[in-house]
């Protein structure tokens, strides 16, 4: 059970112009993604976003209303559910009520027709694994939430399926377990090796375990990259937005050239271009609105920058929130609210003006009619 | 590769759909359409043995069965007691029935099996002992004793079908409802009798139609007041055939017309209460 | 899960309960104990065996129960399966399900005097069936079904008339029972790789197990209680054990007999119960907390 026997290949999920649509309501809109074998590719987006749409359109359960997925070459669209080889953890369990947790797990094996013995091997394995071992000769009503969601998944993974798909396995969990359980599914589909898509709203959860994360909205796909390249490089506002705790600052600002220096300024704050960006931003138009977004944790109190590369302001602190591990301070700016992110350690009174540091390397310049980042 | 639904085995699919939709409708409807057709038939029709559909159609067995024969009389009997019935089996019966569908006590399974229990009894036996008491309660051969006999029967049927469909009311409302202040009973008043008074209304219609159907304790306990079925099984049965016909088309008419009024909660009436 | 969490004064339930209690008690407790005591006196009045005696001495009795028992075989599987097939098209959701479900309705409110005369607008001698046979030359002379002597005949026409009038109460309750089945189960079960055999057999099956269980009680129960159908087609040529309880009753007025005959019914209808309930359990529901 350790390594995945070497028969089964890998497969390449691709969807090609996917949309699915409820009547008027556009579930999927529009969405090409290439998933690589053995890739673990995280939906991250907003409730109602489409994440289980689109899921359930890769598993065969909704209809496609147009486009295509394809498991390697093979175009699987019209395939039924049954045929196509998967797996899936469903966001509302599913697991049958006149089963015990033994035979919800090991039922669709002997569907399969694997041998009693090694139906027994898995069941014993999976309930080990996601700790619900004594709990394998009850049905389905004597279990709680959380317990109910790990005999789903452990029905999941006990099979070989080509893709296994996970529409937020961990919800009901708490914290500790959903960390542990995090770390134990991303080791097994490391054995495993088995393509696998896993829907989540958690951003913690998206940046700790996918290969790669499609970020979702409104049926949209709005960004599909690794972790790094979605916390550094939004495409847009939206992405930005979500990915980051607390959420990114986003300031209106003009673009003011001063001789061969550009700046971006709004009241209050000034911002120096460094030559990487001035490209970019001398071709713009100087009529359109802009956008300034900076992460909190790139804007630094004085005195703790690791960079000399800054541009610096003062703000008054109007309210403190002490996480011990970190302080965010909301400073009151002509232009609203600026978030910083400081360290635990800092002590800083409510009302006390300090001067801080923004961080020039890591700005984000976006438009603001399209929202589409510029840098 | 298999496809999940080609055009072809859609079409097949169809036609089989239609072939059985067809099928049943004929089953059910032809008993029904042909005893529509014999109510009206004229006799002399009837007894024409090569005319399989008749020609001509007359309304005299109606008259004569209303006015001769006096029908008119017990139809209006036989829905005084279908109201009485119907409002006395509600007002004893929804109480139980909301015990059980929100309260689990000691006895709760007792009770239900209790009241499943009269119902394994041929209840025709019950209808002397019961003449004697209603003829002490000086209520024999009145609708009032009819009723009463009717409530006892259709009593259990009521509170497991009420039950079932306060069941289908989330607890959740009342419980909310009751945080926002109102009493126990103001919630089941203000929030789950409005939520399930369609269901409940249909299962009204079915204690009517019980009554209206009953027979046999009916004419054992009423001489003169008889239900309509009743009386056309003393008087109809004993009359030519083409009277029996249309009896029987002037009985099964509230049926139908009722069956079509509560046909979107058959299905949840009968659901749950039967576990 | 359906009860209130909140603590309250346990005699609630109770006293909502008192006002059936003692309805039925009146109305149907005190007269089957009446009905009960019948049974047990003889003609004098004095306690004892002796209707029992009479009944099992009467070869008419014997038939009842045997044609009841021959009723019961018949009918039963043949309208719970024919219903169950009616509830899994009817549930297969096609375009005007509605309008199917409501034609397979009308009989549940039907009376049995409707439905058996029916049944005999078609069946009699002048009826539909003779005259469209004639008609087209199939036959002669008209087809007796009704009348001494015929009893077989007329057993098989009460077999059509109960199942065209009672499968519409069985095959409501199971669609009852497959309509409340999540979707979700399903779904699973093409994700896991179900075949529609296996999805029918693992799933849909055992899911409606406890209500075709409790139909089948139901129908079994009533089946000892057919009689309007039987009385108004062939009157006492098909003796069966609840028309002997109104044939003695209404027509010899021997009351001591028609509660014997009613108590023996109950008998065996409390014992079918209790088989019934103690073999088949479902342990799912069961055990729930
Ligand atoms: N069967 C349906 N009929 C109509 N609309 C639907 C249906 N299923 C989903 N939708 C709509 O499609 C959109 C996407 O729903 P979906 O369930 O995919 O969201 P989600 O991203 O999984 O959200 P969540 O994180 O809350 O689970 C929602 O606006 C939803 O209302
Ligand atoms: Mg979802």
């Amino acid at each position: 059970m350790k390594e995945r026997e070497g028969k089964i290949r890998l497969v390449k999920v691709k969807l090609k112009g996917l949309k699915k649509y409820f009547g008027k309501v556009k579930a999927v809109d529009d969405i090409s993604l290439e998933i690589n074998p053995g890739e673990f590719v995280v939906l991250l987006g907003p409730s109602g976003c489409g994440k289980t749409t689109l899921l359930r359109c890769v598993s065969g359960l909704e209809v496609v209303t147009t486009g295509k997925v394809f498991f390697d070459e093979d175009d699987v669209t019209y395939l039924s559910p049954k045929d196509r080889n998967i797996s899936m953890v469903f966001q509302n369990y599913a697991i049958w009520p006149h089963m015990t947790v033994n035979n919800n797990i090991g039922f669709p094996l002997r569907i399969k027709r694997y041998s009693q013995k090694e139906i027994e091997k898995r069941v014993n394995w999976a309930a080990e694994l996601l700790g619900i071992d004594n709990l394998l000769d009850r049905y389905p009503v004597q279990l709680s939430g959380g317990q109910r969601q790990r005999v789903a998944v452990a029905r999941a993974i006990v099979m070989e399926p080509k893709v296994l798909l996970m529409d937020e396995p961990l919800s009901n969990l708490d914290a500790l377990l959903r960390v542990r359980m995090r770390a134990e599914i991303r080791k097994l589909q490391e054995n495993l090796k088995v393509t696998t898509i896993y829907v989540t709203h958690d951003q913690v959860e998206a940046m700790t375990m996918g290969n790669r994360i499609a970020v979702l909205n409104q049926g949209i796909l709005q960004q599909f990259g690794s972790s790094e390249e979605i916390y550094h490089n939004p495409v847009n506002t939206f992405v930005a937005g979500f990915i980051g705790s607390p959420q990114m600052n986003f300031i209106e600002v003009e673009i003011v050239s001063q001789g061969k220096e550009l700046f971006l300024k709004t009241k209050g704050l000034e911002v120096s271009l460094l030559d990487k960006y001035k490209d970019k931003v001398s071709k713009l138009s100087g009529k359109r609105k802009y956008i300034l977004g900076v992460r909190p944790e790139h804007i630094y109190v004085s005195g703790r920058a690791q960079t000399d590369k800054v541009a610096a302001t003062k703000g008054k602190v109007y309210f403190a929130e002490l996480l011990r591990s970190d302080t965010v301070l909301h400073l009151e700016k002509e232009f609203g609210f600026l978030v910083v992110k400081a360290p635990g350690d800092l002590k800083i009174k409510e009302g006390k003006e300090i001067e801080i540091l923004v961080d020039l390397l890591r700005i984000h310049l976006f438009d603001k009619d399209t929202g589409k980042a510029i840098f | 590769m298999k496809r999940q639904k080609t055009p072809m085995v859609l079409k097949i699919k169809q036609v089989i759909t239609i072939i059985i939709v067809g099928l049943i409708v004929i089953w059910f409807l032809t008993p029904l359409v042909l005893i529509t057709i014999s109510a009206f038939a004229s006799p002399s029709d009837y007894y024409q043995i090569d005319k399989v559909i008749p020609t001509h159609f007359t309304l005299s067995q109606f008259k004569s069965l209303f006015f001769e024969l006096e029908a008119w009389k017990a139809i209006l009997t036989s829905i005084k007691v279908a109201v009485v019935t119907m409002l006395l089996s509600f007002v004893i019966g929804l109480p139980a029935g909301y015990a059980l569908s929100r309260y689990i006590f000691p006895g709760k399974n007792f009770l239900k099996l209790l009241i499943l229990a009269t119902r394994m009894f041929p209840l025709m036996i019950l209808a002397i002992p019961l003449l004697i008491i209603f003829m002490r309660m000086g209520v024999s051969d009145s609708i009032w004793g009819t009723s009463l006999a009717h409530t006892a029967m259709v009593l259990p049927m009521i509170i497991l079908i009420s039950s079932s469909i306060l069941s289908g009311v989330s607890v959740d409302y009342e419980e909310a409802a009751m945080i926002f202040g109102l009493s126990r009973i103001q919630a089941f008043f203000k929030i789950t009798l409005p939520l399930a008074l369609p269901g409940l209304a249909a299962s009204a219609i079915f204690a009517f139609i019980i009554s209206w159907n009953e027979v046999f304790v009916a004419t054992i306990l009423t001489l003169t007041n008889r239900t309509l079925p009743a009386h056309i099984l003393k008087t109809a049965m004993a009359s030519p055939d083409y009277f029996k016909f249309t009896g029987g088309f002037i009985m099964a008419i509230p049926a139908m017309v009722f069956i079509f009024f509560v046909r979107r909660h058959l299905v949840t009436m009968w659901g749950i209460s039967l576990k | 899960m359906i009860s209130f969490s909140l603590r309250e004064k346990n005699w609630i339930p109770y006293l909502l309960f008192l006002p059936v209690l003692i309805y039925l008690a009146g109305f149907i407790g005190y007269p089957l104990l009446k009905a009960l005591q019948l049974a047990f006196s003889s003609e004098e009045g004095k306690f004892g065996l002796e209707n029992f005696i009479t009944l099992t001495q009467d070869s008419t009795f014997w038939k009842a129960l045997k044609n009841t028992l021959y009723l019961l075989i018949t009918i039963v599987p043949l309208q719970v399966i024919l219903a169950f097939l009616l509830a899994l098209f009817v549930n297969s959701r096609f375009k005007g399900y509605m309008t199917v479900l409501y034609i397979i309705s009308i009989p549940l409110a039907l009376s049995d005097v409707s439905a058996a005369l029916m049944s005999y607008n078609i069946f009699t001698s002048h009826g539909f069936l003779n005259k469209f046979l004639m008609k087209f030359g199939f036959i002669e002379n008209p087809i007796y079904f009704f009348g001494l002597g015929l009893s077989s005949r007329a057993f098989w026409v009460i077999v059509l008339t109960e199942l065209w009038r009672a499968t519409p109460l069985v095959f409501v309750i199971l669609l009852a029972s497959l309509q409340m089945i999540s979707k979700d189960y399903f779904e699973a079960a093409d994700v896991f790789g179900f075949s529609k055999w296996q999805k029918f057999f693992h799933i849909t099956l055992p899911l409606t197990m406890p209500s075709l269980q409790s139909a089948l009680l139901i129908r079994t129960l009533f089946a000892f209680q057919i009689f309007g159908v039987v009385w108004l087609l062939s009157g006492r040529d098909i003796p069966i054990l609840a028309g002997e309880v109104y044939y003695q009753q209404a027509e010899l007025n021997n009351f001591r007999l028609a509660a014997t005959y009613g108590f023996i019914i109950a008998l065996i209808c409390i014992i079918i119960s209790w088989v019934y309930i103690t073999l088949l359990r479902t342990k799912h529901l069961e055990m729930e907390r």
